[in-house]
């Protein structure tokens, strides 16, 4: 007897005179403790699917199944009372967003022990020495502590697991994880895969993983199912999917996995495009204590020097929180810099006047990462994209129609689109008319801060290749901020990697992925997911300390530098220069 | 990579208005609110059609305070004027005042709210002191003096309700400005070299309508309220012209005696306060973002 027994099922949302048919009858099954993969792009209905597995649909979806079964009750016609029951019990769910799953006004130990005490009689100590071991289990070091920990006071990982401890706290059969890692960093996520993997072996559970990564099924599971616009479109062992893919789509989904590119061929003699020199940023904060004020500083960014030559592609990757982001936005010119020098062709823009900046804009241009908020709601598409024009003063009205629909077309969309407004659109094609509006002026410099991290995998490598087709036929010098390495593999010249607001290691692309040097740079390629379920391999991680105790040692013989007890960047290759202690 | 059809037309999905519009339609008493108003509109306009006589003629006199009857239906006032035809003309100068004014909020409201939302720092401390202190005074009474002073009129009653009207409308584009200008694409223009001024003309003023709507809505019936306490109190619009508050006042008089003076004119203007505030609730609910109905 299957744990999940799926048949025919069909959910359709009422709206404002209509349905939206959202999963088009879908079958499937799980055991006892197997565990399944769903991937699929955004809407494709793999959430819904889970979601109405739990009832939890809201009331404007029409559920018809012939069966719908869960740990042998029928969850169409089982009562409330049954349902409230089932739920935990026989299945349990982690979530994208952590951050919302929890109740900002409770403690983690409080609401772990409230769960627990929903589902059996046990005393409120009893029910907190659980949650203790709980938290344990799912490797947190201090539990005890942050059982007295409001949500706030934990990261995103740390509270994923926290989330994963109260899953665990009713002992269900199937762990449903709905793209628990897509809000996290390369290494936090690394870690979360290899806990779900760890504690499903542990209580013997079923684990059904929904997620758009292709990477993280490789990671997890066992047997995967391919939806597409609600329907499944392949069905087999995850191996076989990889090697054998037998649906176009499943095709296509992998070959996004290996995309490959040309390199760009720069210039090696000329100037660089773009030169920062220790850039620093340092935001002042502002601490009460009684009833005077004390200031502190938070530094961001710390003495950054990054050359971006001309033509180039230059990476800029590090976690959430490493001064990445603010890195390219003070290089724009959109956030000042405390301290240091902003070259381009040479001349330093840092102090310029906004009019002096002028001529200066229309050289360099920024893509951002969330295409829904970076299209103004209220203008046309050819609005949007001929504003540069606009703001330069550059044409009549009707050359910039027609040059903003010759850039619609540019970027791979309609002519008719430009009539429409940006609601209108998905995702992507947002991101294609981000990128025409930044490329219409024909830049030199181009910075494009996470401009795939929002997208789909399928729909993410057509936009990296378009960034790409357009960087060779413009001449665009890149500089290509990410957390996604394995984009930067395949798309970049040189990486730079961002650790806590320093530059710890900088070299050619080839020779970062082949012979990495410092100890973080190390953890971040380690964490990368495998693209093949054969790669699957145990990974250790180390915390912010070990990172600093494995920073590299060298001797005042090796590089010619004066002993410092502070690191500093080392040049030990032509190009790769990585950050090491020097001493005597 | 195999080239993918990428550029398919997605289907046309509806637009955030007509989502709006489904949301209002919705709302029973915003479009009973909504019929209300545009009623009494077309028959301020078309006054002079509907009435059978003019407003300030009195020709009735031998029939002074005579009770509502076919031929009067709201019966004639003491002077021996149609009080039915004084009330629709009192429509005119009520919501003649409610239209102007609350246009005037929003003219001055529209730039203070955007400067403060988009500035932030010292000009928006400024604006918001000044914003207390129109909130700390009651409006009654600053018009009252105002209206001493000036003699009441017309012009004197539209300044001061604008001078009230203001705040609401200038506090909620800021909220918007403030809400926008973190937007990404605000980013995109300022890393275009837009000037400030653009931003707020191009893209804050047009994502901040639907505030600007409410505000404009909700601010005519504060004007009504004002105009008519102001004729009341004898310090409005000075007679012969026909304003409810003056009726009311005067009606108080006969009330006990002859009680349609002073039902029909209070009638109306709670009707119109009233259908005009529900209209601009369902108005604001209707277009509030965070109700998109998807």
């Amino acid at each position: 007897m299957p744990l999940v027994e799926i048949q025919d099922l069909k959910v359709r949302f009422r709206q404002y005179g209509g349905t939206i048919e959202a999963v088009r009858k879908i079958s499937f099954s799980l055991d006892a403790g197997e565990s399944l993969g769903i991937v699929g792009e955004s809407g494709s209905g793999k959430s819904v699917s889970c979601a109405a597995l739990l009832r939890l649909l809201p009331a404007t979806a029409d559920v018809t199944a012939a069966k719908l079964m869960l740990d042998d009750v029928d969850v169409l016609s089982a009562r409330k009372g049954d349902m409230e029951r089932l739920r935990g019990r026989a299945a349990a769910m982690i979530f994208q967003d952590p951050m919302s799953a929890f109740d900002p006004v409770f403690t983690i130990g409080h609401q772990i022990s409230e769960t627990i005490r929903a589902h059996r009689t046990v005393t409120k100590s009893a029910a907190l020495k659980e949650a203790r071991e709980l938290l344990e289990r799912v490797e947190i070091k201090n539990a005890a502590d942050v059982l007295a920990y409001y949500p706030h006071q934990l990261s995103g990982g740390m509270l994923q697991r926290a989330m994963i401890a109260m899953a665990l706290s009713c002992r269900p059969k199937v762990l449903i994880a709905d793209e628990p890692t897509t809000a996290l960093d390369v290494t936090i996520q690394a870690q979360i895969l290899q806990l779900i993997k760890k504690v499903q072996a542990e209580f013997g559970m079923a684990l059904i993983m929904i997620t758009h990564d292709l990477g993280v099924i490789a990671e997890t599971v066992d047997r995967v199912l391919v939806m597409y616009n609600g329907e499944v479109m392949e069905e087999g062992p995850v191996a076989q999917i990889f090697d054998a893919p037998r649906h176009d789509y499943t095709k296509r989904l992998l070959a996004s996995l290996h995309t490959k590119f040309e390199p760009s061929r720069g210039d090696a003699d000329a100037a660089p495009a773009l030169q920062l020199r220790g850039l620093s940023k340092s935001f002042r904060i502002r601490r009460r204590r009684g009833l005077f004020t004390e200031y502190g500083a938070f530094d961001a960014v710390r003495d950054v020097d990054i050359t971006l030559p001309h033509n180039r592609i230059v990476a800029v990757v590090g976690e959430s929180g490493s001064g990445k982001t603010t890195t390219g936005l003070m290089a724009m010119r959109l956030t000042e810099a405390s301290a240091g020098e902003i070259l381009v062709d040479g001349k330093d823009i840092s102090s310029l006047s906004p009019e002096a900046m002028r001529p200066y804009r229309k050289q360099m241009q920024i893509v951002f990462q969330d295409s829904y908020s970076a299209l103004d709601p209220m203008m046309t598409l050819t609005e949007i994209i001929a504003e540069p024009l606009v703001i330069h003063r550059i044409g009549t009205p009707r050359e910039r129609t027609e040059k903003a629909l010759a850039w619609l077309e540019r970027v791979g969309l309609d002519r008719s689109f430009g009539s429409r407004y940006a609601h209108e659109l998905s995702g992507g094609q947002r991101q294609r008319v981000a990128i025409a509006r930044a490329l219409i002026l024909e830049p030199k410099i181009l910075v494009a801060d996470e401009p795939t991290s929002a997208l789909d995998v399928t729909v993410k490598a057509q936009i990296i290749t378009l960034l790409k087709d357009l960087q060779a036929e413009l001449g665009l010098s890149m500089l290509f901020i990410s957390h996604d390495l394995s984009t930067v593999k395949s798309l970049t010249d040189s990486v730079v990697v961002m650790y806590r607001g320093r530059v710890v290691e900088e070299a050619p692309t080839e020779r970062i992925f082949a012979d990495p040097r410092h100890p973080y740079t190390r953890a971040l390629l380690d964490a990368v997911p495998a693209t093949n379920p054969r790669d699957k391999r145990e990974r250790s991680f180390l915390s912010a300390e070990e990172i600093s105790a494995a920073t590299p040692r060298m001797t005042v013989i090796q590089t010619g530098l004066a002993p410092h007890p502070d690191p500093q960047l080392v040049t030990i290759a032509p190009g790769h220069r990585v950050e090491a202690i020097v001493t005597a | 990579m195999t080239d993918l059809p990428v550029d398919l037309p997605p289907p046309r999905t509806r637009g955030p208005i007509w989502f709006a519009w489904q949301r209002f339609r919705s709302n029973k008493a915003a479009v009973g609110g909504g019929i209300v108003l545009a009623i009494l509109i077309l028959m301020a306009i078309f006054a002079p059609l509907i009435t059978p006589a003019p407003p300030e003629g009195q020709l009735f006199l031998t029939e002074a305070l005579a009770f509502p009857s076919p031929a009067h239906w709201f019966g004639v006032d003491n002077l021996g004027r149609d009080f039915y035809t004084r009330i629709v003309y009192g429509a005119r100068v009520s919501l003649s005042i409610g239209f102007i004014a609350a246009a005037f909020s929003v003219v001055i409201g529209i730039p203070l709210g955007a400067l403060a939302g988009y500035f932030g720092g010292r000009t928006d401390w400024i604006i918001m002191r000044v914003i207390e202190l129109f909130s700390v005074v009651p409006p009654l009474l600053a018009a009252m003096l105002l209206g001493t002073l000036t003699r009441g009129g017309y012009t004197t009653i539209v300044f001061i309700a604008a001078l009230f009207g203001w705040v609401q409308v200038c506090l909620l584009v800021r909220a918007q400005v403030k809400a926008f200008r973190e937007k990404e694409f605000v980013r995109a223009a300022q890393a275009l070299g837009a000037s400030s001024w653009y931003i707020i003309w191009r893209h804050l003023i047009p994502n901040s309508v639907s505030p600007i709507i409410v505000g404009f809505v909700l601010a005519i019936p504060l004007a009504m309220m004002l105009e008519a306490s102001l004729s009341f109190l004898g310090i409005g619009v000075p007679p012969p012209t026909p304003t409810w508050g003056q009726m009311i006042s005067e009606g108080i008089d006969y009330m006990f005696f002859y009680w349609h003076l002073a039902l029909f004119p209070t009638a109306a203007l709670a009707i119109t306060v009233l259908a005009t505030s529900l209209f601009g609730d369902g108005l604001r609910d209707a277009l509030d973002p965070t109700l998109k109905g998807r």
